[in-house]
């Protein structure tokens, strides 16, 4: 009674002063309730109105958990009960939607132990496999979604998902031989299809860099970089902007800044340091970005964009840039100005280093 | 401790709070039983993974950072585009935060702050043995015993 008052209290809230606020006490009400489906019904339509509202993602986020949580109970109960494809095919989704990539590849695995024939069955572990492999970005997890690709191939070649998922993978690692190959046979399966004719087109334009898979799995292990990630931040990065050796020194004669460093493939450029201690910054920055890139693949982090370090040195940050990378050395926390020098820093992508080099 | 980390994972935007030992041995974390290592926390694999991968970071950033003769760091941060990672020292303790994407990571630092500060004050209270007594004042070398005492006397 009580608790339908306050809702009642709430949704008039919301309804003469819809504010960030009113829209979150109105969704902590229907927490209460354990109603997710309105939680998230109010999360939307506020955020809707205030867009990036920290508080109604979160409970946006939350909400949408509870909801896949409930629905992977729900499904797990009716597979118990009647193990039919159509329900092991939605508990394997269920399960990737939810992130838990590791319990869908189980479950997929249970699937085949169930049924080892059922060609779904073998789609659903490559599907899995490669969403696992673009999370991890580790050249086994590749190699085991290969594997389950050339299965799924014996059992049904020419199958249109087995070529869906060869070419979504090859365009990604780079191997745009393997993808165009995959396009083509996709294209003789569904001619006229706008959207495959666009990608064979752009693929055919790509010519066929990295051959293998072997090859393009490496470089992405290398690099913690897929195809299409390089492209997305070199767009972003604009024209190259002024010398690095000018805005290595002016970083460097900033207040409370003690050393700034700019490394691209072998060269480091280097102030604040000088000798041996330079050499051996440089490649504690190698160290830094090496760890770093390889720690933000395992767990799921994306393309890094920023590392701090603070201890009794003082503070280091590191911007990492599609080809280089930037670091300064602070007494203290780096202020604001030092690090937009440090974003102009990072990222340089002009002939002045090699002339220096 | 578990009650602070459960008000840390209730910030907007932390996903998950674990506090492992330095060598990678999941200590706490809210709302997860840590002595299931295999209990699965979203796109970032099992808890213990989560540790190890973590506390193996910290360990090869104090390596890195080592030839420069500088001590392993407290705080270390890495912002990446599906997420950050926040990692504090706290005695023989590391607590790791992971927070969603694109979401100002100020308020977490400052929870983690204070989470580190009553943490190292509560343990080294309980620690350290009680203060020693006020210690006699002894005369020195070239004053007389007795002006001494008096000084003594008047703090």
């Amino acid at each position: 009674m009580i608790a339908k008052n306050r809702l009642r209290y709430a949704k008039r809230l919301v309804a003469e002063a819809p504010t960030p606020e009113n829209y979150v006490n109105l969704a902590n009400e229907y927490v209460l309730l354990g109603r997710m489906p309105e939680v998230h019904g109010v999360c939307a339509e506020g955020l809707g109105r205030f867009c990036g509202n920290p508080q109604l993602t979160a409970l946006r986020e939350r909400a949408l958990r509870a909801l896949r949580e409930e629905r992977v109970s729900s499904l797990k109960q009716e597979l118990a009960e009647s193990p039919r494809p159509a329900v092991w095919r939605d508990l394997c989704l269920a399960l990737m939607e939810s992130g838990k990539l590791q319990r869908a590849e189980e479950t997929a695995l249970a699937w085949l132990e169930h049924s080892p024939e059922h060609l779904d069955a073998h789609v659903a572990l490559s599907e899995v496999r490669l969403e696992r492999y673009f999370s991890d970005r580790g050249r086994e997890q590749g190699r085991r979604f290969v594997k389950a690709l050339e299965r799924l191939h014996e059992l049904s070649p020419g199958d249109a998902r087995e070529l869906r998922l060869r070419m979504r993978f090859a365009t990604r690692i780079g191997a745009f031989g393997e993808a165009r190959k995959a396009a083509e046979r996709l294209l003789r399966l569904a001619p006229g299809d706008r959207e495959l004719e666009a990608q064979y087109r752009v693929l055919v334009e790509r010519g066929d860099r990295e051959p293998s898979f072997e090859r393009g799995l490496h470089r992405v292990e290398q690099t913690g970089r897929f195809v299409d990630d390089d492209e997305q931040t070199t767009r972003n990065l604009g024209p190259p902007v002024g010398d690095v050796r000018g805005q290595l020194r002016s970083l460097s004669a900033m207040p409370s800044v003690l050393g700034a460093i700019y490394l691209r493939g072998d060269t480091a450029l280097v102030q604040g340091w000088k000798g041996a201690s330079a050499e051996r910054m440089a490649r504690g920055l190698r160290g830094v970005m090496r760890s770093s890139r390889h720690a933000a693949r395992r767990l799921g982090l994306g393309t890094i964009r920023k590392i701090e370090m603070e201890g009794d040195f003082g503070s280091f940050s590191v911007l990492p840039g599609p080809a280089d990378a930037g670091g300064v050395w602070c007494e203290g926390r780096a202020c604001p100005e030092v690090e937009q020098k440090l974003v102009g820093l990072s990222g340089i992508a002009n002939g002045e280093l090699e002339e220096a080099a | 401790m578990i009650e602070h980390l459960e008000k840390l994972a209730q910030t907007p935007g932390v996903r998950f709070v674990l506090l492992v030992t330095k060598d990678g041995v999941p200590v706490a974390s809210p709302g997860v039983d840590v002595g299931d290592g295999t209990q699965e926390i979203g796109a970032h694999g099992t808890v213990e993974a989560l540790a190890a991968v973590a506390t193996g970071w910290l360990g090869d950033l104090e390596l890195a950072v080592a030839p420069a003769s500088w001590r392993a760091p407290r705080r270390v941060v890495m912002d990446g585009s599906r997420g950050s990672l926040l990692m504090t020292v706290i005695k023989h303790s590391v607590l790791v935060v992971l927070v969603s994407a694109g979401l100002d990571l100020e308020p977490v630092r400052m929870a983690v702050d204070g989470i580190a500060r009553r943490y190292e004050r509560g343990s080294s209270a309980r620690s350290e043995p009680p203060g020693p007594l006020p210690a006699p004042a002894f005369p020195s070398e070239n004053e007389p015993a007795s002006q001494s005492s008096i000084r003594s006397k008047s703090n």
